[in-house]
């Protein structure tokens, strides 16, 4: 490897701009970060490539913005060029998601979130940054899904230095059915967005893992976010989205849920339940009652039929 | 550019007054150059004239610039570099991993003229050895390997530390 010759030599200090930001395209995220943090000037040049890359995005920027502006329209692989041009990784039914789910979720019930299939574009993704702060408390999100335990390593790191970057970031969604209280505590950390007063609903950390997830263990993760610093609101989803009533097993895995966060009273508890009877709802109630002394049922998305319910706080 | 413009040869001045007659299909790597002579319309002629001078590049860097040129000047062009495109670094060929076997001043001031005479493939390649040297080390490794300084105040370094606690094992 190539040593330092004399004090005199040019060295990595010494690189312009342009050449640093060409090294660090080379560079895992998680260098990055060590590289900040060697000295003021590589720090200082870091910062101005961060800012170089936001305006680079401006082209997907304004095709956003205009379909935000127009509900309707759909965002098509040749209207945002280079972050959508591989069919495997960008599949139509993500993109529609954006313009349709998202747009709908952005007017009635902040915030958005968009899926991705992976972390590859969770790079893409994140660079909606921009975007997503002019309509405020946004989101975003990752989903790690590997079983490579490397793969897996490489890519929370990565969402870990993204998520870091994000000053406004109110949600993490996750439909990684693997996902370990290991990875979601390295997450949790790297949070650090400043609510503000004009978020509609500030610095909630929405855990809404989706599909084969057993309900235990979300109820683990979210003590784990209770005992964070970050987290407003904890919200659960209960993973009902089909309309059927709940079973005995069901009513005894959310029970055994407040019972775990009873004693926890700092936090805001919700509970998201998908489509469901009157009479789920009544009963969840009660239980909320029984565990917390409170709860009360708010429609929440109305066309996904879902219902919030405030146990606590 | 005619074959005959090809064949000839332009002359390059060093920052330390040293001139190179230089193949003008071995310096065509140089975009820097190529549109220096286009824009003086010197591109198609004969005899290019004077030295064109190369400013902060010295005769040592220059004289291997222009042999990693000769050594590249039939690859083929490489696409267009472009952020979707994957970021390999282990993917230096063994010729430029030799050629890239020096002291890190002379590897820092071969990017520098890369970078000011626009050659990219060397570009690329030198600033890929250079993330090499800094994969997977800590803070105070890169300095070491670099040597720099540590211009952080120890409250700044501590702050830091905490800050990047998150993302170590």
């Amino acid at each position: 490897m190539p040593t330092p010759e004399n004090e005199n030599s040019p060295t990595l200090s010494d690189v312009p701009i342009d050449v640093l930001e060409k090294i660090q395209k080379y560079l895992e995220s998680i260098d990055i970060v060590r590289l900040r943090s060697v000295s003021k000037s590589i720090q200082e040049n870091l910062d101005m490539i961060d800012q170089t890359e936001s305006l680079n995005n401006s082209e997907l920027n304004s095709v956003l913005h205009f379909a935000i502006k127009n509900n309707n329209i759909e965002i098509k692989n040749k209207e945002i060029p280079r972050y959508v041009d591989d069919p495997e990784k960008y599949p139509p039914e993500i993109l529609n998601f954006f313009p349709i789910t998202g747009l709908r979720q952005l007017n009635w019930y902040r915030p958005i979130w968009l899926h991705y299939e992976d972390s590859t574009i969770l790079e893409s993704s994140l660079n909606l940054k921009d975007f997503l702060e002019d309509v405020q408390d946004l989101a975003l999100v990752d989903i790690i899904h590997s079983t490579d335990p490397i793969v897996r390593k490489n890519r929370l790191k990565n969402i870990c230095v993204k998520l870091r970057k994000m000053q406004s970031l109110a949600t993490f969604h996750c439909s990684d059915e693997n996902l370990t209280f290991e990875e979601l505590e390295k997450i949790v950390k790297s949070f650090r967005f400043n609510p503000t007063d004009d978020m509609i609903d500030p610095g909630v950390i929405n855990i809404t893992l989706n599909g084969n997830i057993p309900f235990y263990k979300k109820s683990m993760m979210s003590i784990i976010l209770d005992k964070t610093q970050i987290a407003r609101v904890v919200r659960i989803s209960t993973n009902r989205h089909i309309e059927r009533d709940f079973d005995e097993e069901d009513y005894e895995g959310i029970e055994w849920f407040m019972k775990i966060q009873s004693p926890n009273p700092e936090k805001r508890l919700e509970l998201s339940v998908g489509p469901c009877p009157e009479s789920v709802c009544e009963k969840l109630i009660e239980l909320s009652h029984k565990w917390f002394g409170h709860g009360e049922a708010r429609p929440g998305m109305i066309e996904h039929g879902q219902n919030i319910l405030y146990l606590r706080g | 550019m005619t074959d005959a413009a090809q064949e000839r040869s332009i002359k390059l001045l060093s920052s330390d007054n040293e001139t190179f007659q230089v193949p003008r299909n071995v310096i065509r790597l140089s975009n820097t150059i190529n549109t220096l002579l286009q824009d003086l319309g010197l591109d198609d002629e004969e005899d290019a004239g004077d030295a064109i001078p190369v400013q902060n590049v010295t005769s040592t860097i220059l004289k291997k610039v222009i042999a990693w040129c000769q050594h590249h000047h039939e690859d083929p062009v490489a696409a267009d570099d472009s952020d979707s495109r994957e970021k390999r670094t282990d993917d230096i060929s063994s010729w430029d991993v030799e050629f890239l076997k020096v002291d890190q001043g002379t590897l820092f001031e071969l990017i520098l003229a890369a970078n000011y005479l626009d050659i990219k493939g060397l570009l690329d390649v030198s600033c890929k050895t250079v993330a090499n040297m800094i994969k997977g080390k800590s803070p105070e490794e890169i300095r070491r390997t670099f040597n720099i300084k540590n211009d952080f105040t120890p409250e700044e370094e501590e702050q830091i530390r905490k800050e990047n606690a998150w993302c170590e094992d």
